[in-house]
């Protein structure tokens, strides 16, 4: 198999490679630079929560109001709410009746203003009055600012219970733009 | 005469002696050198005598808050109450600050805890960059020229780092940065009170901003 010429050149071959300087490329590198802030950015957002309730609680009850005892003819208080941290420049209210009843109104003062009587705002502000349709949702334009209320009042034509369900969309939101 | 003769005789084999033993001699001379591999050469050393300094240049990249009054937030203020349709404008003055040039300028960011914010593309922050030749004013106007340094991007794409385009790298280059956070319009609905699954609301993180910068091109000078 192997001769001893054989033997021979892969000793020489075993030596060249042995005495043979080994020449390694050295590699191409270049400096970089890094820089890190100096400490992070705490980024949070906030929310838009908006909920009708029969008191200024602030509480979020994660559920639509139900608001019994409305009586033909009788305005009958309830508040919405923001129970969120984003302000906001509009809700969308759905008020359903029970017992075929319509709506006859839907008034409201100013933000943080009580009803003095059933036609009139404490301190003589302008009230609004709406005429939604029973069962279908109204946009109400209106800028309710974080942890502010309104108190609407509602006058239906029968004896019933209303539903009231109010929802806030991204798009109903204040945005803004700052410069920090 | 045989005395005169025995001493003519005598000196010359005392002269034949001497000169066996000095051919013996430079012979086991030569014979030792050579056995002993000693070889000498000539050598010459030539030295410079002044100059010859090798000195090499510094990469140094550092980021700092603008210093306009009412800009100054930087990286280390907290941004709040972030809604959809937000943006908050920061400005950071990033110096390359050695003596080299640099090129290909990158940043990346680490969210901690990684939650919509930064792994949402559709709903999470949007990082937008632009820089201004002069400290941009207060209420984010440039009074030099403006250019876009990095092009809306989803944060949740910059845990891998995005090249940016600052007008210049140069040593002691300075780029004012305005670097716009903001989230987009989205299109949630919060109804009686109740957040909706995988809302962008009530969310935090915290940003950690890396830029960097690889050293210029080596260059070859002959000089």
């Amino acid at each position: 198999m192997f001769t001893s010429k054989r033997f021979a050149l892969l000793g020489f071959f075993v030596a060249f490679l042995s005495l043979t300087p080994i020449s390694i490329s050295p590699a191409l590198a270049a400096a970089s630079a890094r820089s890190v802030s100096p400490s992070a950015t705490s980024f949070s957002t906030g929310t838009f929560i908006a909920f009708a309730t029969a008191s200024k609680t602030f509480t979020n009850p994660l559920a639509a109001l139900s608001l019994s005892g409305v009586s033909a003819g009788v305005a009958k208080p309830f508040y919405i709410e923001n129970g969120g941290t984003i302000n906001q420049n509009a809700i969308t209210m759905t008020i359903s009746l029970t017992a075929s009843a319509a709506i006859t109104n839907v008034r409201n003062c100013p933000v943080g203003v009580l009803f003095a009587t059933p036609t009139s705002c404490v301190g003589g502000v302008t009230l609004t009055t709406n005429n939604p349709t029973a069962g279908v949702a109204k946009v109400y334009t209106m800028s309710i600012p974080a942890n502010t209320w309104y108190e609407f009042e509602l006058t239906a034509s029968k004896n019933c219970t209303a539903t009231i369900s109010v929802s806030v969309a991204s798009t109903q939101i204040a945005t803004f733009t700052q410069n920090s | 005469m045989n005395k005169t003769l025995g001493l003519s005789l005598g000196k010359a084999a005392t002269a034949t002696l001497v000169k066996v033993a000095i051919a013996g001699v430079a012979v086991m001379g030569g014979t030792a050198l050579v056995s002993s591999s000693v070889f000498a050469s000539l050598t010459a050393t030539a030295t410079n005598t002044s100059g010859g300094s090798v000195s090499t240049g510094t990469l140094s990249l550092t980021q700092a808050a603008s210093g306009v009054a009412g800009i100054t937030g930087g990286f280390t203020t907290a941004i709040t109450a972030m809604g959809p349709g937000d943006t908050v404008n920061r400005y950071i003055n990033l110096t390359n600050g050695g003596t080299l040039d640099a090129i290909n300028p990158t940043l990346s960011i680490a969210a901690t805890p990684s939650n919509a914010l930064t792994t949402s593309a559709g709903a999470g922050i949007q990082v937008f960059i632009q820089n201004c030749t002069v400290d941009w004013t207060n209420l984010g106007g440039c009074t030099g020229t403006k250019t876009t340094v990095l092009a809306a991007t989803p944060a949740s794409s910059l845990g891998t780092a995005a090249a940016l385009t600052l007008p210049s790298t140069l040593a002691g280059a300075v780029s004012h940065l305005q670097i716009s956070l903001s989230l987009p319009a989205g299109s949630e609905n919060v109804l009686n009170g109740v957040l909706p699954g995988g809302t962008i609301q009530g969310l935090t993180t915290a940003i950690t901003w890396t830029f960097n910068e690889t050293e210029r091109t080596g260059t070859t000078t002959n000089s």
